[in-house]
């Protein structure tokens, strides 16, 4: 069978036994989700850079811990348990008013305009949330990952991770009543 | 249905966690509910906005890092920071190790015959072998008593596998070793790689600078084989230096003539 058709995590099975196409394979799968992840959390390009290229670094070296279990939450437990060290380095207990360097303004599609002041201020809110709520509902609403998902990269359950949600998607429509 | 759980299924509807049933009565409650159906769409507006949130392509340096990564040979750091009790203790385990090794490849051998695996494990054997042979040579290399650091040029002698590491202590040994004759076996075990252009130039560097005339005379003897300029210039600048030996000013004319 060829890698392009085996799953991440027969691919990581076979990364953690030494085959380094497939560990290539997997790089290719998850490197720009990861990185814009990281440049979503951080608001930094440099940044997300070192801390993305740190994040495979860690899979290669730490490839024979892989003991099954799916792969995007095990890739991104370490994505995160990084992301917590570089925030404990710039001793930030919340990211904020890193809007202009991520810049959404740039970004934005033109032909969608009506919607643009809108956007703009989740955007804005999104950027006002704590570490923790920001992550979360960048996994949830952004990345798409199910509530079990979330739980294990966090070591949670499912349905403490749904109120959490629920909890952050009021603050966000209350804060956007504020705005407007 | 009353508001309280309009909102609720509200929000589980986004998650895909309702019945038809229960999508079905949503609906009837959001129709006649002004406030809920408020709800409605700013909960699609702002999950429609995070769910589009721009993508950027990301550079070009995190592939090329990692596959540099993913490619690196493995290396055992083994620099000791006390090198002369430490070095005899790795020495000893390295050496244990070795035969411990020899002793499995035999055994495996003799049950494994017929497997087709046995060639890679054989390999993967003789490649960690090859790096514990390694190792041993560098810890040896820093041991106190010449002759030891002579054997472990001798044991990296027999092996014509180029190794980047070993071969640096070894510039360095040749350069700075506080014994000549390490210097001397040191010399005599690079020159093999005369061709590399890095050494090439350490064996030049060292030249100018020698002030030993066996050791100029064996620098010399292992650039000879070399027909290029520098080795040419660097002949000429010993020839005309008042502090060398005559009979080294003449191995270095003899080298001269045959390059020229």
């Amino acid at each position: 069978m060829k890698l392009t058709e085996l799953s991440d995590e027969e691919l990581m099975a076979l990364a953690s036994n030494g085959n380094l196409e497939a560990m290539e394979y997997l790089f290719d799968r998850y490197q720009k989700r990861i990185f814009n992840f990281l440049y979503q959390m951080s608001g930094d390009y440099t940044d997300s850079q070192d801390l993305t290229q740190n994040v495979f670094y860690k899979l290669i070296r730490n490839k024979k811990s892989y003991k099954g279990g799916q792969f995007s939450s095990w890739i991104f437990r370490i994505t995160r348990n990084l992301f917590y060290d570089y925030i404990a380095d710039k001793r930030k207990s919340k990211i904020s008013n890193n809007i202009e360097n991520y810049d959404y303004y740039e970004m934005i599609d033109e032909s969608e305009a009506d919607n643009r002041r809108q956007q703009l201020n989740i955007y804005k809110i999104l950027n006002e949330l704590k570490v923790e709520e920001k992550e979360l509902i960048l996994m949830c609403k952004s990345n798409g990952m199910r509530y079990q998902e979330i739980a294990v990269i966090m070591n949670s359950n499912p349905s403490a991770i749904k109120m959490k949600v629920y909890r952050i998607m009021k603050k966000i429509r209350k804060n956007l009543k504020g705005t407007s | 249905m009353n508001c309280k759980q309009s909102e609720k299924w509200i929000s589980e509807f986004y998650e895909s966690q309702l019945s038809n049933q229960q999508a079905e009565q949503l609906k009837k409650h959001l129709n006649g509910c002004k406030d809920c159906s408020g709800l409605f769409d700013d909960y699609d507006m702002i999950i429609n906005s995070l769910s589009s949130l721009p993508n950027v392509e990301s550079p070009k340096e995190i592939k090329s890092s990692f596959l540099h990564e993913l490619n690196r040979p493995k290396v055992i750091d083994l620099k000791p920071t006390e090198p002369k009790r430490r070095s005899s203790k790795i020495q000893a385990l390295q050496i244990a190790a070795s035969f411990v090794l020899f002793f499995m490849i035999g055994f495996f051998a003799k049950d494994l015959m017929n497997d087709n695996r046995i060639e890679n494990y054989i390999s993967e054997l003789k490649t960690e072998n090859e790096t514990l042979k390694n190792n041993m040579v560098l810890a040896l290399l820093e041991n106190q008593s010449p002759s030891m650091r002579i054997k472990a040029i001798d044991i990296y002698e027999k092996n014509d596998v180029r190794n980047d590491e070993i071969i640096k202590v070894l510039l360095d040994k040749m350069n700075n070793d506080s014994n000549d004759n390490v210097r001397m076996a040191a010399i005599k075990s690079i020159s093999k790689f005369i061709s590399f252009s890095e050494i090439k130039k350490e064996f030049i560097q060292q030249l100018k600078k020698e002030k030993n005339p066996n050791i100029q005379i064996l620098i010399i003897e292992a650039l000879s084989n070399i027909k290029e300029i520098e080795i040419i210039n660097a002949m000429k600048y010993l020839k005309n230096r008042q502090d060398v030996e005559e009979y080294v000013k003449v191995e270095a004319n003899r080298t001269l003539k045959s390059i020229i």
